[in-house]
C-alpha cells in the first residue's frame, strides 16, 4: 500500500493555528528570535441553549468537534439527533432534536485488517506541518477498513483530536464500525470510552495504553495496538482483528 | 513515594521479526477517584495509584476551589472515593462552578477565581535548569518502564529535587506536586517546577496560584499559556534539552546534541554565568 498523501490544515491558514511570539533561546549562545506557537481557543459549547461546557482546543474544525464530543460521550445516538449546529466565532449552538444517549453497548465490527495497514495509518497522522513547527499537537485519525483516509485531525489534546475526527466521519456519513482510529499517544480509559461509544473496533498507537484501558477494550470488543513503531507492535486486546 | 504497585503485566501479542507472539507487556495502572465535597460529587479522577490526599487537595487548589490547607476540615480517601469536608460548611459550595474539558483530557469543575501575582527574587543560573531536568529523568523510573507517564518534579536553587511524581497525566502530576507542597508547607516562591507536559493554560494557571516564580518543561508552550504566565510574572521556560536527551518524534528517536531552552517570560529570572 503507498503512503498516505494528506494535507492536515487545508482548511486553515496557519494564522489561525498558530502566534508569533518573541522568546530568549539559549542554544551555545543566547539570543531573542520570533517564533510561531500554537494558539489555544476556548469553545464555548451550548446545547440546546444552556452551556454544556469550554473547551480547551486548537482553532479549526469547531463543528466536527462539538458532533464528535458530543457522539463520543453517548450524548448523542447520530447525526439525525442534531436539528442545527451553529458556529459563531468561538461559541458553537447545537440543538438537539431529543437526547438520545448511545446504548453503550460493546462494539459489534467484524472488522480485520493485515499488520502493515497498522503501520501505514499510524505513519499517515504522523505527518504533520503544525508538530514539525511546534511539537506541540497530537492527531487522530480514522481510516476506513484501514485503507482510506476518512479525517485526520490536530489538536492540543489527543481527546480533542479524535472528537474531531469522529464528527468529520459522522458528517460525511460514515459507518464508524468499518474504521480504525490511530492516535499518538498514551490510551488512558477515556479514549476507549470514546471508541465505544462510536462503535470503533481498532485503535492504534505509537504510545501505550493504561491497564484500565486493556480491560475495557476487552469488555468492549476493541483492539489496542500499541508501541506502534518501524516493524514492532503490541496488540494488547482482540488480537483476531489483525492479521 | 508510591508504596503500592503502579503497574501490572497484561497478557498480550507482539509483533516482532515479522510473527506475533506471546508477551507481558507492562502497563501503567489507571484508578478512579470520586472527589466528594460537602456530601456532593464534584469530578471523577482517573489517575495512577499512589498520593491521592496530595491529589485531592492540590486539585481543589488548583482549580480554585480552596485557598489554603485550612479550608479543609477533613478529607477521607476510601477504596475509590475521597471525601472532602470545607471547613466552613455553610458556604455554598461550589461557587460560580463551570465545567471545562481540559486539553489533558476529561470534563472538569473550574472556577474563574483571579490569579495574584507571583512575588518572588528567585534567580537562577540556566544550569541548575538543565539539571533539574535531568534529575527529573534520572529519577523518574516508572516512565523508564512502561513510557506510559507524565513527570513532575519540585526542585530548590541548586537543583536538588524536594518531590518527583509521575502519573498517567500531566495535570494530575501537577496537581499531585502542589497537594505535596501545601502539605508539607514547601515555599513555591522559593523553588522551581520541572515539567515533561505541555504548557497550555490551565497547567500554568495551577502552578501560578501555587506561586512557583520558575516553571520549566521539555516540550512546548501554548499562546494563553504564555500569556497567563505574563500576567502572573512568572518566569515559563520550553523545550528544555540538554545534551543526550532522547526525544521520541514520529517514528524515529532523536538524540540532542547541544542544550537547548527557550524562555517565554520572565527571563530576567534567568542568569548565563
Amino acid at each position: 500500500m503507498p503512503p498516505f498523501q494528506f494535507d492536515l490544515c487545508s482548511r486553515m491558514t496557519d494564522n489561525q493555528i498558530l502566534q508569533s511570539v518573541e522568546l530568549t533561546r539559549i542554544n551555545g549562545g543566547c539570543e531573542r528570535i520570533t517564533e510561531r506557537i500554537i494558539r489555544e481557543t476556548a469553545l464555548t459549547l451550548r446545547v440546546n441553549g444552556e452551556i454544556y461546557a469550554t473547551a480547551m482546543i486548537m482553532a479549526g474544525m469547531e463543528r466536527e468537534f462539538a458532533v464528535g464530543h458530543l457522539y463520543a460521550q453517548g450524548m448523542i445516538s447520530g447525526t439525525s439527533n442534531i436539528t442545527s449546529i451553529t458556529v459563531n466565532g468561538t461559541t458553537v449552538e447545537v440543538t438537539l432534536a431529543d437526547k438520545k444517549a448511545t446504548s453503550g453497548k460493546p462494539v459489534a465490527s467484524d472488522l480485520s485488517v493485515d499488520r502493515d495497514q497498522v503501520f501505514t495509518c499510524v505513519k499517515a497522522i504522523l505527518k504533520s506541518k503544525v508538530f514539525a513547527e511546534t511539537e506541540a499537537v497530537h492527531s487522530a485519525g480514522l481510516f476506513l477498513n484501514g485503507t482510506e483516509i476518512v479525517a485526520i485531525a490536530e489538536d492540543l489534546g489527543r481527546h480533542h483530536a479524535l472528537d474531531k475526527a469522529i464528527g468529520a466521519a459522522l458528517l460525511k456519513g460514515i459507518d464508524l464500525t468499518r474504521t480504525l482510529a490511530a492516535s499518538t499517544g498514551r490510551q488512558p480509559t477515556e479514549m476507549i470510552y470514546k471508541c465505544r461509544n462510536a462503535g470503533i473496533p481498532i485503535i492504534a498507537t505509537k504510545g501505550v495504553p493504561t491497564s484500565l484501558a486493556v480491560t475495557l477494550a476487552e469488555e468492549n470488543g476493541i483492539t489496542i495496538a500499541g508501541l506502534v513503531r518501524g516493524t514492532k507492535m503490541i496488540v494488547y486486546s482482540h488480537p483476531e482483528r489483525i492479521r | 513515594m508510591n508504596p503500592q504497585p503502579t503497574s501490572i503485566e497484561i497478557p498480550s501479542r507482539q509483533l516482532q521479526n515479522g510473527r506475533f507472539t506471546d508477551a507481558q507487556p507492562a502497563v501503567i495502572i489507571e484508578s478512579e477517584l470520586h472527589i466528594n465535597v460537602n456530601g456532593k460529587h464534584l469530578a471523577t479522577a482517573s489517575l495512577m495509584p499512589g498520593m491521592e490526599e496530595e491529589f485531592v487537595i492540590g486539585y481543589l487548589f488548583g482549580q480554585g476551589f480552596i485557598k489554603r490547607t485550612k479550608d479543609i476540615s477533613s478529607i477521607r480517601i476510601e477504596g475509590s472515593s475521597a471525601d472532602v469536608t470545607l471547613a466552613d460548611t455553610a458556604a455554598p459550595f461550589p461557587l460560580d462552578t463551570n465545567y471545562r474539558i481540559v486539553s489533558g483530557g476529561g470534563r472538569t469543575a473550574f472556577t474563574d477565581a483571579r490569579l495574584q501575582r507571583i512575588e518572588s527574587d528567585l534567580s537562577l543560573h540556566k544550569d541548575v535548569i538543565f539539571r533539574g531536568m535531568n534529575r527529573l529523568f534520572n529519577i523518574a523510573t516508572i516512565y523508564k518502564e512502561t513510557e506510559g507517564v507524565h513527570s513532575a518534579g519540585i526542585f530548590n536553587q541548586n537543583a536538588e529535587p524536594v518531590l518527583i511524581v509521575e502519573d498517567i497525566g500531566r495535570h494530575n502530576c501537577l496537581d499531585k506536586a502542589i497537594g505535596y507542597a501545601l502539605l508539607h508547607r514547601i515555599p513555591c516562591t522559593h523553588h522551581f517546577l520541572v515539567s515533561t507536559g505541555r504548557m497550555a493554560s490551565e497547567m500554568v494557571a495551577k502552578l501560578c496560584r501555587a506561586g512557583f516564580p520558575v516553571a520549566a518543561t521539555k516540550t512546548a508552550v501554548t499562546d494563553r499559556g504564555r500569556e497567563t504566565a505574563l500576567a502572573c510574572g512568572m518566569t515559563l521556560i520550553g523545550f528544555v534539552r540538554d545534551t543526550g536527551m532522547k526525544i521520541h518524534t514520529d517514528m524515529t528517536v532523536r538524540i540532542i546534541k547541544e542544550p537547548l531552552m527557550k524562555i517565554y517570560t520572565g527571563a530576567e529570572r534567568i542568569t548565563l554565568r
